[in-house]
């Protein structure tokens, strides 16, 4: 049985009210994730309501009959041709809706002009359009977030997320019979944290008995996996190490460099998006198998107590909410924004290629007239000849976080 | 009121109403001016520099904070860049012309593009994708980043560990990717140039140095020392002798008049002794090999080919500062003791002009500090006037003294100069105890003993000192 039968997560009626009210909306996921089957799904809805569909993907664009996609010299050198013909198709219909699946490459390869003349056709109401896409490197900010705002400047988004795990449970149970299908089938879940495309990709290595190892063809798809991903390459597994470990800070208090690095994990389903507000920063076991099976560590109790000083400073100053919506942390609880700031500084002793230091980040978001004022509470006096970066530096060492 | 006031006053209302101007050091008696000294003091003179002072004072949060007390509309998930735009445009300050996208920007681009194609390769294919921004880079860097370059041997950008691509980019060897990529020759023979007019390509290698230098002096023109403006002049001459393609070609003395900040530097305002008006955008003087790309202004009129200028070698000899259309001005009589400090030591200031008062009553000496900085004038042109009618210079030195930008950037070279190339006596004064021995100031002679600054040292005691210090102002004065 296949996965698409069971629930994805979104579904017209999530879909429609964007499509109202603004003609177009975003779906964003991940690799494996299900992305062309939702695409497959809503389609069907949507004729299923008399509505016009153009269904169109990279293959329709980057395949022309049979030729390879790798071969640079054979694709086309615009796909602006096959998007207007199908612009052509819609506009002829009363009620029509585009479905892109794989926009990424709509996004990258149409011409600049024709991304506007898309978005105007969409605001005029001429047709409308769903968007079902990748995760971007950098989602909200970098040269694909600004493709997809000449197309259209706030596009309403819809994230794909993994399975929940009822779901997940009842879609893992239709690839196993026999004694042990349920503890197969629990096993598939808790590897492939639900995400659709893994499940099928690993439901042929379950173990053949209960409390088995992981059997040497899981390990050499591990090992594949691994070396897909690149993950000897020092800034990634220094990276993968340490979000093993449970200690990574939020993604804005990261180098530039390891936010990059981090959403190319993202897109492909390693890592989740929100990982620093999750017990649980890879989506299955199967990616500790190919982070290569790290445990979390026990942060320093001086580091986390002196973060947690800083972080009652901050909130008593009424800054908490506007810190942690720098740091990515949106309506954080008490307690996490120290955390942010012991895996900060954490990160910053052990792998400081990682992070952006907190001095930095400190300085940036509150200015120096508030990192003068905390330091001057902290300590009676604040030099304030001294640059912001450099007096939260010395925040940072009265409050034993140096 | 003036634009830039009024977002003085918004930070100002910002400290005050939240308490964080005394901790800041300013004076809350009067928070407006001690904004406006800090200002002065960091060197702020555009658009951008405000924006980095504001930065800098506020922070994200601050900013986002004021945008609330304005009642703006704002998302507080944008860059603080759109943020600041937003407050600014309110207080009618438009941003400065920018580039599209800067070079570090593309380097990410590509580094971006890079990892996504590596997530998607079946689909995104780099060789399509990266090839326009690649260009764009290098075309940037050739036309905006070539000074930078050329100072700095290299360019620094991000992007290293991320893909091949930006480590080749983080570690960029210009000419070697230029060859890399065969891309030298259609970028020298048609460069990149969306605004302007008019490109005129200097190929003699005299003139490219003469060029170098002219961009050199450039970021300082407004405190140029005579022999500066001299060599400042010379460097002109040699260029446009390139120009017309005539070794022997000597137009009059053309001295300038305004150096004003671009969205990529500085742009000079020449006059020649007709009136006319040239306008030299050695903003951008483009090295490439041996070749040099001017970037036309605006206006295109750079050089511009209809300009007849009349040969007077006699001109070049002796070069005039500040000429203004149709005349010149002499240089002026060194008949001041010019004064200069830190702002943060204003009270030892008031100190030094109590104790000199009795001197300038007799009309024994002429004392000028920036105070007399005319309301509304260019206090630049002002501090840079008295620079150059100064005969001793008074430095009240402490740390807040060798920590101004302003003072050891601008203020400080230009005394030395003075004191080099007009004679002009120094004089210094240990204010507190500061690192004076890692400074110039080390090797004139100091009006106090450095070791008992007069901080250190009692009421009685610093009067005492004062007067001593006073009295030999008077005397290199006269002498």
């Amino acid at each position: 049985m296949n996965v698409a039968t069971y629930d994805l997560g979104i579904h017209l009626r999530d879909v429609f009210p964007h499509l109202r009210e603004h003609g177009a909306v975003k779906i964003v996921g991940y690799e494996r994730g299900g992305k062309s089957t939702l695409a497959e799904i809503l389609v069907g809805e949507l004729r299923q309501l008399q509505t016009a569909v153009v269904h169109q993907n990279a293959t329709a664009w980057l395949l022309r009959g049979s030729e390879p996609v790798g071969d640079p010299s054979r694709q086309v050198a615009s796909i602006d041709p096959e998007l207007t013909e199908a612009i052509s198709r819609l506009e002829e219909e009363q009620d029509s809706c585009w479905v892109v699946d794989d926009a990424e490459v709509l996004l990258a390869y149409a011409t600049d002009n024709l991304l506007h003349s898309i978005g105007r056709k969409i605001l005029s109401g001429r047709f409308s359009m769903i968007l079902i896409r990748n995760r971007f490197v950098h989602e909200y900010a970098g040269w694909f977030n600004g493709r997809e705002t000449a197309l259209y400047a706030e596009l309403p988004a819809l994230q794909l997320e993994p399975l929940p795990p009822s779901t997940a449970l009842q879609a893992a149970q239709t690839y196993y019979r026999g004694a042990i299908a349920d503890v197969q089938a629990s096993w598939l879940v808790a590897m492939s944290g639900g995400i659709p495309g893994l499940m099928s990709d690993l439901a042929p290595f379950a173990p053949a008995w209960a409390g088995a190892l992981p059997g040497d063809r899981l390990l050499a798809r591990v090992m594949r996996r691994r070396q897909d991903l690149s993950l000897e390459r020092p800034l990634r597994s220094g990276l993968v190490r340490v979000l093993g470990q449970r200690a990574l800070p939020p993604r804005p208090m990261l180098s530039p460099t390891a936010q990059a690095e981090i959403g190319a994990l993202e897109i492909a389903g390693m890592v989740h998006p929100r990982y620093a507000q999750r017990s649980e920063p890879f989506c299955g076991q199967f990616w500790h198998l190919v982070s290569g099976q790290v445990d979390p560590v026990r942060l320093p109790e001086n580091l986390v107590n002196a973060s947690l000083e800083l972080e009652i400073t901050i909130r008593e100053l009424g800054l908490g909410p506007q810190l942690a919506a720098a740091v990515g942390l949106d309506g954080a609880a008490e307690g996490d924004l120290a955390n942010a700031f012991a895996c900060s500084l954490s990160c910053q002793r052990s792998a400081p290629e990682l992070v952006t230091p907190l001095s930095l980040i400190l300085a940036e978001n509150l200015g120096k007239a508030y990192v003068a004022n905390m330091l001057h509470r902290k300590s009676g006096t604040a030099d304030t000849s001294l640059s912001s970066q450099d007096l939260a530096a010395q925040l940072l060492i009265e409050v034993g976080l140096s | 009121m003036k634009p830039i006031l009024m977002v003085v006053r918004d930070v100002q209302r910002y400290l005050e109403t939240r308490h964080l101007a005394e901790i800041l050091g300013f004076d809350t008696n009067d928070l407006a001016n001690a904004l406006l000294r800090s200002l002065h003091d960091d060197g702020v003179t555009d658009t951008a520099g405000l924006m980095r002072w504001v930065d800098e004072l506020l922070g994200k949060a601050g900013i986002c904070l004021v945008l609330k007390d304005l009642q703006l509309e704002f998302n507080p998930n944008d860059a603080k860049e759109i943020l600041l735009k937003i407050w600014f445009s309110y207080r009618g300050i438009d941003a400065l012309p920018q580039p599209g996208v800067w070079p570090n920007e593309l380097a990410e681009n590509l580094t971006e593009i890079a990892l996504q194609v590596a997530a998607s390769p079946a689909k995104l294919d780099a060789f399509r994708l990266m090839g326009d921004p690649l260009t764009a880079l290098l075309r940037y860097i050739l036309l905006f980043y070539a000074y930078e370059l050329r100072r700095n041997g290299r360019l620094a950008l991000q992007g290293e560990d991320g893909s091949q691509v930006a480590e080749l980019l983080g570690d960029l060897n210009l000419s070697e990717l230029c060859a890399h990529l065969k891309c030298d020759a259609p970028l020298r023979a048609s460069p990149y140039d969306p605004a302007s007019n008019q490109m005129i390509i200097l190929s003699d290698e005299a003139a490219c140095a003469s060029l170098s230098r002219l961009a050199d002096l450039a970021g300082e023109v407004s405190l140029l020392s005579p022999d500066q403006t001299r060599e400042f002049s010379d460097c002109l001459l040699a260029i446009l002798r390139a120009w017309h393609g005539d070794n022997q070609y000597t137009p009059k003395a053309c001295t300038v008049a305004e150096a004003k900040e671009t969205g990529f530097g500085s742009k000079l305002t020449c006059y020649d002794e007709m009136g006319r008006t040239i306008i030299i955008g050695v903003e951008s003087p483009l090295t490439y090999g041996k070749d040099v790309l001017v970037r036309t202004t605006d206006k295109g009129n750079i050089w511009a080919p209809e300009l007849q200028v009349v040969p007077d070698a006699d001109a070049w000899k002796t070069p005039e500062i500040g000429s203004r259309k149709g005349r010149t001005v002499k240089m002026p009589a060194r008949d001041q003791v010019f004064i200069s400090y830190s702002h943060k030591d204003f009270k030892w200031l008031e100190e030094l002009q109590t104790q000199l008062e009795p001197y300038v009553r007799n009309a024994k000496i002429k004392v000028w500090d920036d105070t007399k900085i005319r309301a509304g004038a260019n206090w630049r042109y002002d501090i840079t006037q008295a620079l150059e009618s100064a005969k001793v210079a008074v430095l009240l030195v402490s740390p807040n003294f060798l920590a101004s930008k302003f003072i050891t950037d601008k203020e400080l070279p230009s005394i030395l100069e003075a004191a080099k190339s007009a004679g002009v006596t120094i004089l210094w004064v240990p204010v507190r105890s500061s690192s004076f021995e890692e400074t110039p100031i080390e090797a004139y002679q100091a009006a106090h003993p450095p070791e008992r600054p007069l901080a250190s040292m009692t009421t009685a005691a610093r009067d005492k000192a004062f007067v001593e210090i006073c009295k030999q102002i008077q005397q290199e004065y006269r002498r």
